[in-house]
């Protein structure tokens, strides 16, 4: 039997409805519908399903004005996306991390402040794992 | 045949069949939810599932343990007491009447089939249009709902939406169907296959709370996710086909019932609902819509008509979260009643006409009998009743249609074989080819009392037939203690025949036979015996008998066959003043055959020759 969704997870159609309220604040189903990118070419019916989906999932909430209703994102951007990363790293890399985000950072397309920010990371992420180290000695 | 006839002959044969076939299964499924009562409501359902899918299935399917193999000797009675006009009593009661060892008159008999035709016509008729009436209804239903579904407002955002959302996630439904509101005051039901709607009505959306809309809701998703209107279109159509079956009405009542338990315990178990909060929600429910229910089947809904609202609720409120429970017992519990009950029809022997392409090459009759003045009779007389067994092996007593009988009525639905006393179960039907009979496979070959077999066919106009009752190989009809009927055949044409066909069936007859039969003083200068019949015969022969009252054959002589094929010689030796008897076929030795295979019937032949050589 497979997983219950757990309210948490968002699947990739349910991103790109996140993406366009999180860039654009609270907002109708139509105007999400013509915000999404023009290739996606989904029905306002497919986007208010996924409106109300997301609401279910407690991401968005929403506000009825008369007859019509107004979404906007409650879920927090960085933790989401935090959380969805996590959720790729438990599915794609079980044992070891490394080759997964090799592979992650040579597909992206890094500008060299980006590359300096993720070398920074990598400094802190030593300077933090190795500091239990240092305490366990004493 | 007509193909009007071939259609209501195999539907005869089916409704019969699947007409007690379900009303024992309904028994049986009625017994089990009995023992299961305390199962989880998926377990009888599964059980009453099979009960309808039970009409789809064929009714000749067959094991050996079928309720049919048990059930043979009631068997007749089951047939007949389906009618019920005037004169279908009549044929009931020819039927019923015809104990094993008594004949049917043949006119009596031609009555009851005569009959038996008209009413199976009349009733595939009635049946026809109870049927059409019941889809047409199903259909019409069907489509104005659809209609009005369509008219009514989607509710594709909003608390309702959510609502359906939150109750897909609890129950991992992926593609929750489409919300409609309706104006009208009913309970929520689902309605369509591929593409489903909810239809809420809008009093409940505005008396319920959110937590009593997403409990309704979730009842109908897994409707959904059990895929309910389905099942509700398969119950419609089984229902049209046996639109007149009591049981058939009672196993789909008990399954809509079943379903609603399936749908409520699934609620509880999935959806996370307290017992008494779903209770109070039913409740809810059926106030709001001042209990109207779902009035067709081709939807399913919270309530449906006749749901019992206090059983249900009692259900719920005793439920107990079994997610741990082991439901492999259970599981086991319904494949067993499916492997046991679902094949139900008599299994057919091996031996018989299903294995019809065995071709017997021996023939045989009753063998002779003496009457009184001591002449040799023959068996033809099938109808006359026999006493008692006189020989250590069984006799065909009679058969239907008569052996030789030609311009037979084609509208006969079996042959049948009767013999001198009780058989064991077994039976042999041979033949092959286009001569034997083509086979009503919608009925069972069957024993219809422990003397006689039924052999069910569709026979054809203007036909030759030949059915044999054991062969050389195959000899299942036999007594209990195993001893096996000689070989025999029953062969016949039907109306319409030529003048051809009816020859091939001709009993042959010996128009001469020299010296004479029972004849006295008989020269010693006979030095052959000459037979003649009236037909051509194939070139076999069987001069029967043995020891001293059997005429001695010359050295370097043998018997021979005229050119024609109608006289055959035996070449002899005859001794003075010596009763001489011989046979000309017997029970186990009859190749004295027409050309086309029918052998003569048993003939006793004695002569005495003179005291004194003839000068």
């Amino acid at each position: 039997m497979p997983d219950k969704q757990s309210p948490q997870t968002i699947s990739p159609a349910e991103w790109e409805i996140m993406k366009v309220l999180w860039e654009h604040g609270e907002m109708a189903a139509r105007d999400v519908c013509a915000a999404l990118p023009k290739h996606l070419n989904w029905a306002t019916k497919t986007v208010k399903t996924l409106l109300s989906r997301l609401v279910a999932k407690e991401a968005i909430t929403y506000d009825q004005i008369g007859n019509s209703y107004l979404y906007r994102a409650v879920a927090d951007e960085a933790a989401l996306t935090r959380q969805e990363v996590q959720s790729i790293f438990r599915r794609v890399a079980r044992r070891a991390l490394s080759p997964a985000l090799a592979h992650f950072i040579e597909e992206a397309d890094l500008s060299d402040a980006e590359i300096d920010e993720l070398r920074a990371t990598l400094d802190r992420k030593r300077e933090n794992s190795s500091a239990p180290q240092r305490g366990g000695r004493r | 045949m007509s193909i009007t006839e071939s259609v209501v002959d195999a539907w005869w044969g089916w409704i019969i069949a699947v007409t007690w076939q379900v009303a024992l299964l309904t028994c049986l499924a009625l017994l089990f939810a009995v023992l299961f009562r305390k199962a989880p409501p998926r377990v009888r359902h599964s059980v009453w599932l099979l009960v309808v899918l039970k009409v789809l299935i064929p009714t000749s399917f067959s094991t050996p343990w079928s309720a049919g193999n048990w059930l043979a000797p009631f068997r007749s009675d089951l047939t007949v007491s389906f009618v019920s006009s005037p004169n279908e009593v009549t044929a009931k009661t020819t039927l019923r009447h015809a104990a094993p060892h008594e004949a049917i008159p043949s006119d009596k008999q031609s009555h009851a089939e005569n009959v038996s035709l008209f009413t199976s016509s009349g009733l595939f008729g009635l049946w026809s249009i109870g049927m059409a009436i019941s889809i047409t209804t199903s259909l019409i239903q069907y489509r104005r709902l659809c209609r009005a579904t369509s008219r009514m407002p989607l509710l594709d955002e909003g608390p309702v939406r959510i609502a359906v959302e939150r109750a897909a996630l609890k129950l991992n439904v992926a593609s929750p169907p489409d919300i409609r509101l309706s104006n009208v005051n009913a309970s929520p039901f689902l309605v369509g296959t591929l593409e489903p709607s909810v239809v809420v009505s809008k009093s409940l959306v505005d008396q319920a709370s959110a937590d009593e809309l997403e409990t309704v809701l979730m009842h109908e998703l897994l409707h959904w996710k059990h895929r309910d209107t389905w099942i509700g279109w398969l119950q419609i159509l089984v229902q049209s086909l046996l639109w007149f079956h009591p049981f058939m009405w009672l196993a789909n009542s008990r399954l809509r019932y079943e379903r609603e338990l399936v749908c409520d315990e699934a609620v509880l178990r999935e959806g996370g609902v307290k017992p008494d909060e779903y209770g109070k929600t039913l409740l809810r429910v059926l106030t709001v819509s001042r209990a109207r229910p779902v009035l067709a089947g081709t939807h399913v809904g919270i309530f449906e008509r006749g749901a019992r609202i206090q059983n249900r609720l009692e259900t719920v409120m005793q439920f107990k979260d079994e997610r741990r429970t082991s439901l492999t017992g259970y599981a086991l519990a319904v494949a067993t009643f499916a492997i046991l009950f679902l094949p139900m029809s008599a299994s057919v022997n091996e031996d018989s006409v299903a294995a019809a392409d065995v071709e017997s090459s021996t023939l045989a009759l009753a063998p002779p009998r003496k009457d009184k003045a001591g002449k040799a009779k023959t068996s033809g007389d099938t109808t006359k009743k026999e006493a008692k067994p006189k020989t250590p092996y069984p006799q065909i007593l009679k058969t239907q249609p008569k052996a030789g009988a030609t311009g037979v009525d084609p509208s006969i639905k079996e042959i049948r074989v009767t013999f001198d006393r009780d058989m064991g179960q077994g039976m042999s039907w041979t033949g092959g080819g286009p001569e034997f009979p083509p086979v009503d496979k919608s009925q069972e070959v069957r024993w219809i009392d422990k003397r006689t077999c039924i052999l069910p066919v569709k026979l054809r106009k203007a036909a030759y037939y030949r059915v044999g009752i054991n062969s050389k190989s195959h000899q299942n009809f036999k007594d209990p203690s195993g001893k096996a009927t000689p070989p025999s055949a029953i062969f016949f044409t039907t109306k319409g025949a030529s003048r051809a066909l009816q020859n091939k069936v001709k009993i042959p007859q010996i128009t001469k036979i020299t010296p004479a039969n029972g004849s006295k003083d008989v020269s010693l200068t006979t030095k052959q015996l000459v037979v003649s019949f009236n037909v051509p015969m194939g070139g076999g022969m069987s001069w029967t008998g043995g020891g001293d009252s059997f005429p001695a054959i010359p050295d370097g002589k043998r018997p021979s066959w005229s050119k024609d094929g109608r006289t055959c010689t035996l070449p002899v030796k005859l001794d003075q003043d010596r009763e001489y008897q011989l046979g000309l076929n017997s029970l186990s030795h009859n190749n004295f055959q027409s050309r086309w295979g029918v052998p003569l019937k048993p003939v006793v032949y004695s002569f005495r020759t003179a005291s004194i050589p003839s000068k």
